[in-house]
């Protein structure tokens, strides 16, 4: 299934000391026709990919400062261009909530979404709205979305970012996003800085992995009550289940099913290397998805998987968990994607020393 | 059925007195807790067993009594109390409370009071007694201790006549306490004090007063025709038989009976059920049988016995004579009483 | 309506769930006014509640007992059993229910009663709980197999878990002053990591515990942990 990143704006109406989105772009919303470009490629892509689905990913920035207008439009756009296939596209919407309002909900349920996923920061001062960075008016808000969402059907799942300051707060946190995240998703991820670090907000893969230790140690008492929690799950599943659900960043299986598209029609690989500008595949205006897809410059991220496996990852008995890791992660330090992930001694001392153990099974490959 | 001892204390201090020797080295004060006493009346509903039977040192000091009483009855059950009958004033105005409002169908049996022979008894204690028979006598059965060879039950047809007590008169033979030193009819003499019972029986057949034989005389030792008159004597209910009792103590240990009280001593918590406690010292019983058939060497060859008629005597006996013998006391790895 | 001391007050929440009439209650104060407002009849009104914790149930008397659809009793504690057990068949009536605070004593007699049958429940915040015999009276309650009438809250919880996804407040299962709805969520968790957020039990406890903690710490925290994992026992058992 094709993955797009799709970022129609880089504004936010928060303040996170952790975001990377690098505000670089001229154009800081997708203008209502260039959005009409983009759906014709769309749709030009599900006509000749018959049989083919689309995970359309709202993210940003912040999607909801659009308005549910820009959303309207949207749905407008689909029965347009594709209506006969617009039910092969899978909208989702990656959002920090403290916008939503009840028409959005509606406009929501027109574009099919049921779900919207957010994320959620317990620590003060950490994000907030403002430069005061209100994070006790932005927790409320983004509640209070989270009470409409349920009481309107919806289901959430949150994303939370490790740094520094949660590090000595492993028990109280797991226990707190738990009891916020409803029995939906909960993603745990390591802090990711790109350059500068002026809030000394980043870990090291140990200290990561210690945290997700101490986390994994209470999951595990109560897997029931916590499902949904990665990347618990995620290795329960792989190790213990033989049942393998691994996250995009360890899948190895990135090259040719994603594509970001920002508010000016450009193009890359996805999120972060449109935010840290690694690759471009050009524009929508110019090129068709198709185009995009088979630029030779994602031959890269299909050769990576036999350079790790023949060299800095071979014989590692933990490769079919990780396959070297999100192939952006090692660029900061290496300036290329040919190199295992940063985070390679996070994974292993996560599995060896407390996954492994605690449940008493080994992973085999 | 298990008995639950709800407290330790006691008004008497008689020298047979099994309880006592338990009590020794035990918290005296410690008496059963409410919420034991729901856990106790759950586990017994859960096993359809439907009588409450309440012991001690003297149950009726136990400063709920009344209300365990109350509460018993109010969950359907039938209770009886092992009491001296020596009570204070206050208890019984208590009992009299609870007992008022109780339909008589309910209350018959409900007391089983050990009396001992008036003659060695403290006049105060007579007197407390005799004003708990007087009120409460036709729901009292009586009950007697032989813990030596010359006891005398002559007292008990005056007794049971003047308070109208239910006219059959249970029987028990001091048994020794394993491990512990207590005053106790030794085996060779078990058959001296069945013949002594069957003496009254003349007398207390004429006042239609029969008897009933507590657990681990052996049936031995008394002749065909002896044993038809005790027949008569227990209305056709004699039996020779030492089983697994329970009992529980305000601690919520349990273990098989008195005389075997040191003896696999356990938690009532550790088991399931009311049966599966059965069936765990009913295991032990057999084991200690699988060594020796009873109190005597014939045991092991005796036809009665394994016919099913006698068990063999008094197993604390078996136990006494087994640790002489300290080789086959090994195999049965028996735990004592933790404390 | 507000006549000689009364006032009114909103039924539980989870009486309305569970489908009764989201009616409201007069709450007396004094065993005068408790005889007064057994013999009113207002279609409006849904029950009494008598809120009376000096008093002790062998202190009531018959005619305390209304014809209407429930009587709530707050007390102090439960007396004797003896001296109250010739009320235990009004007691066991549907719609009368017996709270008392969650002291030792307390303790053993919501046990006490829930075993005879009587519906009967925890008058949290008057008296500091002992926890442990709480915790203890929640295993009585979830775990017993014997037939016993339900205990407050735990019988809300117990009924309304229904999973990873439940969020409950089991103050739906009291009364409330009138007007004043249930405590809304999105309060906690704007104050960030707190002794209530980032408990354990939080799912079926919702912070109705919070009046208990202090700077010394949530004694509370090992019982809504515990409340949790009886839910959890329960919904399992009634799911298989």
């Amino acid at each position: 299934m094709l993955r797009i990143i799709f970022k129609p704006t880089e504004r936010c109406n928060s303040n996170c000391k952790y975001c990377d989105v690098v505000k670089k772009n001229v154009v800081k919303d997708m203008p209502p026709e260039l959005l009409g470009t983009v759906f014709s490629r769309v749709g030009e892509y599900l006509r000749t990919h018959p049989g083919e689905d689309i995970s359309f990913l709202w993210h940003g920035g912040e999607p909801l400062i659009l308005g549910p207008d820009y959303f309207r439009q949207a749905r407008d756009l689909e029965n347009k261009y594709f209506p006969a296939e617009k039910a092969r596209v899978h909208h989702a919407v990656q959002s920090n909530l403290t916008l939503l309002t009840p028409e959005f909900l509606e406009v929501f349920r027109e574009l099919r979404i049921r779900g919207i996923g957010t994320s959620y920061e317990p620590l003060p001062g950490i994000r907030g709205f403002g430069a005061a960075r209100d994070w006790q008016a932005y927790n409320r808000d983004l509640s209070r979305a989270i009470s409409l969402m349920k009481a309107s059907g919806f289901t959430y799942g949150f994303i939370y970012v490790v740094t520094r300051e949660a590090l000595p707060h492993a028990e109280e946190l797991f226990y707190a996003l738990t009891n916020f995240y409803g029995g939906g998703r909960l993603t745990i991820n390591p802090v990711l800085i790109y350059g500068e670090d002026p809030h000394r907000l980043a870990v090291t893969p140990e200290e990561y992995a210690e945290f997700l230790g101490k986390v994994f140690a209470l999951w595990w008492k109560n897997p029931d009550r916590y499902p949904g929690v990665n990347p618990f799950a995620h290795y329960f599943n792989t190790i213990i289940k033989r049942r393998p659900t691994l996250a995009c960043s360890d899948s190895g299986d990135c090259a040719r099913s994603f594509l970001y598209v920002g508010p000016g029609g450009e193009t890359s690989q996805c999120g972060r290397s449109a935010d840290w500008g690694i690759v471009s595949y050009g524009n929508l205006k110019d090129r068709t998805i198709d185009e995009v897809l088979r630029d030779p410059k994602r031959a890269d991220f299909e050769k990576r998987n036999s350079v790790l496996a023949s060299g800095e990852c071979r014989g590692c008995r933990l490769w079919g968990l990780c396959h070297g890791g999100c192939p952006l992660d090692p660029f900061p330090e290496h300036g290329n994607i040919f190199h295992k992930t940063s985070l390679c001694a996070a994974t292993k001392t996560f599995v060896e020393k407390y996954f492994e153990p605690i449940t008493g099974h080994k992973y085999n490959a | 059925m298990p008995n639950i001892l709800l407290t330790q204390r006691c008004v008497r201090s008689c020298p047979y007195c099994f309880a006592k020797k338990h009590m020794e080295g035990s918290v005296q004060d410690e008496c059963l807790k409410w919420e034991d006493l729901i856990y106790l009346a759950d586990l017994q509903e859960i096993g359809g067993y439907r009588e409450m039977r309440f012991l001690g040192g003297e149950p009726t000091l136990h400063p709920h009594f009344p209300d365990f009483v109350a509460y018993s009855l109010k969950r359907n059950f039938r209770v009886v109390t092992f009491t001296s009958g020596i009570m204070s004033d206050k208890i019984l105005a208590g009992i009299r409370e609870i007992y008022l409002k109780i339909p008589e169908a309910r209350i018959f049996g409900s007391f089983l009071c050990n009396i001992n022979d008036p003659k060695i008894s403290p006049a105060a204690e007579t007197e407390r007694l005799h004003l708990f028979l007087t009120e409460f006598g036709k729901h009292v059965s009586p009950g007697f201790n032989i813990y030596e060879n010359d006891f005398d039950l002559g007292f008990f047809a005056d007794f049971i006549n003047r308070y109208g007590l239910v006219r059959t008169l249970r029987l028990g033979v001091a048994h020794p306490i394993y491990k512990k030193d207590n005053s106790y009819i030794a085996a060779r003499d078990l058959a001296v004090v069945l013949r002594r019972i069957a003496s009254f029986y003349p007398v207390f057949s004429r006042l239609n007063i029969s008897v009933g034989l507590d657990c681990g005389f052996p049936l031995c030792g008394l002749s065909d025709s002896e044993l038809g008159v005790m027949h008569k004597f227990s209305k056709g209910s004699l039996k020779f038989r030492c089983e697994p009792i329970l009992d529980i103590g305000p601690d919520m240990t349990v273990w098989p009976c008195f005389p075997l009280s040191s003896v696999k001593v356990r938690k009532v918590y550790d088991f399931n059920s009311i049966r599966e406690m059965g069936e765990y010292y009913h295991k032990f019983h057999g084991e200690v049988s699988a060594e020796a058939g009873g109190i005597f060497p014939e045991c092991d060859e005796c036809f009665d016995r394994a016919r099913g008629l006698c068990s063999g005597g008094c197993k604390a006996h078996i136990l006494n004579q087994l640790d002489k013998e300290h080789l086959k006391f090994r195999k049965l790895n028996i735990s004592h009483d933790p404390k | 309506m507000t006549r000689n001391n009364w006032t009114i007050v909103d039924s539980p929440l989870a009486w309305r769930i569970q489908g009764e009439p989201a009616k409201r209650a007069i709450r007396v104060t004094s065993l005068a006014d408790l005889r007064e407002a057994a013999g009113l009849e207002d279609p409006e009104i849904g029950g009494i509640l008598a809120d009376l914790p000096w008093l002790r149930l062998p202190d009531l008397e018959a005619a305390s007992f209304p014809a209407k659809p429930s009587l709530t009793l707050y007390l102090g504690g439960a007396g004797e059993l003896l001296a109250y057990s010739d009320k235990l068949a009004a007691l066991k009536r549907p719609g009368v229910s017996v709270f008392l605070p969650p002291t030792r004593q307390g303790i053993t007699d919501l046990r006490i009663l829930s075993s005879l049958g009587v519906r009967c429940g925890i008058l949290f915040g008057r008296e500091v709980p002992d926890w442990d015999f709480l915790t203890d009276l929640l295993c009585y309650a979830a775990y017993t197999k014997t037939p016993h009438a339900w205990i407050e809250p735990f019988a809300y919880v117990h009924a309304n878990y229904k999973g990873p996804s439940s969020q409950l407040d089991w103050r739906d299962a009291y009364f409330r002053d009138a007007g004043r709805g249930p405590t809304a969520p999105e309060d906690a968790f704007g104050g960030g990591l707190t002794a209530c957020t980032s408990c354990p039990g939080w799912r079926v406890c919702g912070g109705a515990l919070s009046a208990y903690l202090s700077p010394e710490g949530a004694p509370c925290r090992e019982f809504a942990s515990a409340l949790l994992e009886t839910a959890e026992y329960v919904h399992a058992k009634n799911n298989i």
